[in-house]
């Protein structure tokens, strides 16, 4: 393990700059570069909370700020999962042609959507703080990203090995994503699932993961008992992703080879 | 010491091969395993390369001249055999790899670097020199999508010779530039390899390898069939090729015979240099006019064709054959259509040539050898020896009035590069300065010799 920590310091400057390049292409050619990325998800989030409160007869603003805190630590999952996973494909003429380690692609891409999705959080970040005073909980927020980060990792590089393989595990990667979020609070909130099934519902992390989130952002005045919660959720998540990434580094240790001679 | 040793080096691919299935047929066959096709890339290749080496691959396409590379840099592992390399490893493959289109070239020159595997800190000491050499220090901020083909080129190939590694591997990325950048390129291998760099060069062409390699070997269907010095190795190359191309028109031209020429010369066998050749060649059914292949010592590719009642002549274009015995071979159609070439034997008499440089020589002079590249071609001087004194002889300079750049080499250096005028112009100083030196002059002076030392003045 510690030689890789050195073999990814070693090659850090090759990292930065690749991730910075697709930072940079992402929003190369458009005047408003950045402010389109964030559009898309406003403008989604914007229908929903129109559509969402009317169902649900609840609070527009109230609705409003609890989905944004949701959905977007979600897009990033499923952004960054996805690109990793085409990225060695991707960058095959690179791959194919010059020395360098292909775990460099996997972990630029991996800062590049970190960015993106640090970007997106600090307006999420503004926009909760203008209806909602923070609490201390938001300290615990780089814990979340870390585990966001993490898991994101791991499975960019358990899928990034079966993509040049069998195309398909895009398809389904997105249509598994796409069923996902409705079993994540996200558009409901976790009190909706009767308490009943609620301890089935947390089995899915990323329902966790995503709780996580909505609770930093949104408990203004957080009890001793919710501190406890919280703890406890961000050590399993924590070891959830650990568990993650061990496993998607070494798939990706084992199969890395056979899969470059496919790109 | 060797820093480069392959031991038993095999590479199999294995192709997917995708037969044209209906849906139905693809629906049965789910789940059965798709056909491979094995392709053994390379077979047990032994090398060895020694350190400070320029060592040359030669090869026709697919023969696994680029596989070989691959498995030196370590980019792909051999299926079996060993492979020992020691020191920091550049393989050049393409020039420009991952150089986008949106970036800067500043930041092009960046990514393309850190690829390479430079650190920050080392691409930001090597920057200027980078750009210095890539002429192109005013473009710097400009999205390389501004940037001609060439300029692309230039910068890519100023970046990939900066990175500072012990072994480069060089793959066919030399022929890219105008003529003049791409003698600063040649000059910069010269001087890689001075600097006591490894250097391995893949090429289809035997004049880079010959120019520049000490030792190379041939490989053929993943075999190494010749291995050895240089200058052995290209003329073998050049001989396997000749003699497949050879073979194959012979085998062309005998499956048909249909076609009925009669061809004679109306010149004697033997030429006297400079001497134009007259060849006629009556026509019967022929929807094509023939042409004329020289195989020999020298390329001779100028002609004029005239039809004349039925007949084809052929006239070597004020351009005099150089010496030397020559095959002629009569082609018509893409085929050869003669079994046996003509021969023509063109015999040393000097003197009435127009359009040849004769630089009289001896052999204390500090020239060794001069080369003439202009544009595409590269003019190579070819040596005489009479009188004990070594003679220069360039062909061909009524081509230098088209226009262009040229360079001249003496040995190693550059003597003068620019327009073909001046460069021809600085061609005549030097030897003249030299000879003056010399106090050749008068001797000069007394033969015909002399006086017609640079005959193509006239032509001005």
């Amino acid at each position: 393990m510690l030689k890789n920590l050195k073999k990814i310091y070693s090659s850090k400057d090759v990292i930065l700059r690749l991730a910075f390049t697709d930072l940079k292409l992402r929003y190369a050619g458009s005047y408003l570069g950045l402010f389109w990325s964030l559009l898309e998800p406003l403008l989604i989030i914007l229908v929903y909370s129109i559509v969402f409160p009317l169902i649900l007869k609840a609070d527009f603003f109230e609705w409003f700020l609890f989905f944004i805190c949701g959905l977007i630590p979600y897009r990033y999952l499923r952004k960054g999962t996805m690109e990793m996973t085409t990225s060695l494909v991707d960058y095959s003429n690179i791959l194919e042609k010059s020395r360098m380690r292909a775990e460099n692609i996997i972990y630029a891409k991996a800062i590049s959507t970190l960015i993106s999705f640090l970007i997106e959080l600090s307006i999420v970040f503004v926009l909760v703080s203008l209806f909602v005073k923070p609490s201390i909980f938001i300290l615990l927020l780089p814990f979340a990203i870390g585990i966001s980060f993490l898991i994101n990792l791991g499975f960019g590089f358990y899928f990034s090995v079966i993509y040049p393989r069998a195309r398909d595990i895009n398809y389904i990667l997105s249509i598994v994503f796409e069923a996902l979020m409705f079993l994540t609070p996200i558009v409901y909130k976790i009190e909706y699932i009767p308490s009943l099934y609620r301890g089935i519902y947390l089995l899915n992390p990323i329902a966790r993961l995503v709780y996580v989130y909505q609770t930093i952002f949104l408990y203004s005045s957080p009890k001793f008992k919710e501190y406890l919660s919280i703890t406890k959720e961000l050590i399993i998540l924590f070891l959830f992703s650990l568990l993650v990434f061990i496993i998607g580094y070494r798939k990706f240790e084992k199969e890395k080879e056979a899969s470059l001679e496919l790109i | 010491m060797s820093v480069i040793e392959l031991k038993d080096v095999w590479k199999i691919y294995s192709m997917e091969r995708e037969k044209a299935l209906t849906l139905k047929e693809k629906f049965v066959n789910i789940g059965k395993k798709r056909r491979r096709e094995e392709i053994i890339a390379l077979k047990g290749v032994n090398l060895n390369i020694e350190k400070g080496e320029c060592f040359g691959i030669l090869g026709k396409n697919g023969s696994g001249k680029t596989t070989l590379l691959k498995i030196i840099a370590g980019i792909l592992k051999p299926n079996k055999g060993n492979v020992k390399v020691e020191g920091k490893i550049v393989p050049i493959l393409t020039l420009g790899l991952g150089l986008q289109r949106e970036l800067t070239a500043r930041e092009n020159v960046y990514l393309y670097a850190s690829i390479l595997g430079l650190s920050k800190k080392e691409i930001d000491e090597r920057y200027e020199k980078i750009v210095n050499f890539s002429e192109l220090e005013k473009m710097m901020n400009v999205k390389l999508k501004d940037f001609s083909d060439g300029m692309v080129m230039r910068l890519s190939f100023s970046v990939a010779f900066h990175v500072d590694a012990d072994i480069i591997l060089i793959d066919e990325v030399l022929a890219v530039g105008d003529a003049a950048f791409q003698i600063k390129c040649l000059e910069k291998i010269r001087e890689l390899k001075k600097e006591g760099k490894t250097i391995v060069m893949v090429s289809h062409s035997p004049d880079d390898i010959r120019r520049f390699c000490d030792r190379a070997l041939i490989l053929d269907r993943g075999e190494v069939i010749f291995f050895g010095e240089a200058r052995k190795v290209c003329e073998k190359y050049e001989e396997m090729i000749e003699s497949e191309r050879l073979k194959r028109w012979n085998e062309e031209a005998e499956k048909e015979n249909k076609i009925k020429f009669d061809a004679f010369f109306e010149y004697p066998y033997v030429l006297k240099k400079g001497e134009k050749c007259k060849i006629t060649v009556k026509i019967r059914d022929v929807s094509q006019l023939p042409n004329l292949f020289f195989e020999g010592r020298n390329k001779v590719r100028v002609f004029s064709k005239k039809v004349e009642n039925e007949r084809v002549i052929f006239q070597t274009d004020s351009l005099p054959l150089p010496e030397g015995e020559y095959n002629i071979w009569i082609e018509c159609n893409g085929k050869f259509i003669t079994k046996k070439p003509f021969k023509v034997v063109v015999k040393n008499s000097r003197g009435s040539n127009e359009n040849m440089i004769y630089i009289p020589l001896n052999s204390k002079l500090p020239f060794d050898g001069l080369t003439l590249v202009f544009g595409q071609t590269v003019e190579k001087e070819y040596e005489e020896y009479e009188n004990g004194k070594t003679l220069f002889v360039f062909e061909n300079l009524e081509n230098l009035t088209n226009g262009g750049n040229a360079c001249l080499f003496n040995g190693d250096k550059i003597i003068a590069v620019g327009k073909k005028e001046d460069v021809l112009e600085k061609l005549k100083e030097e030897v003249w300065q030299y000879l003056a030196i010399k106090h050749f002059k008068d001797i000069l002076a007394k033969t015909e010799m002399g006086r017609s030392l640079i005959r193509y003045e006239g032509n001005y």
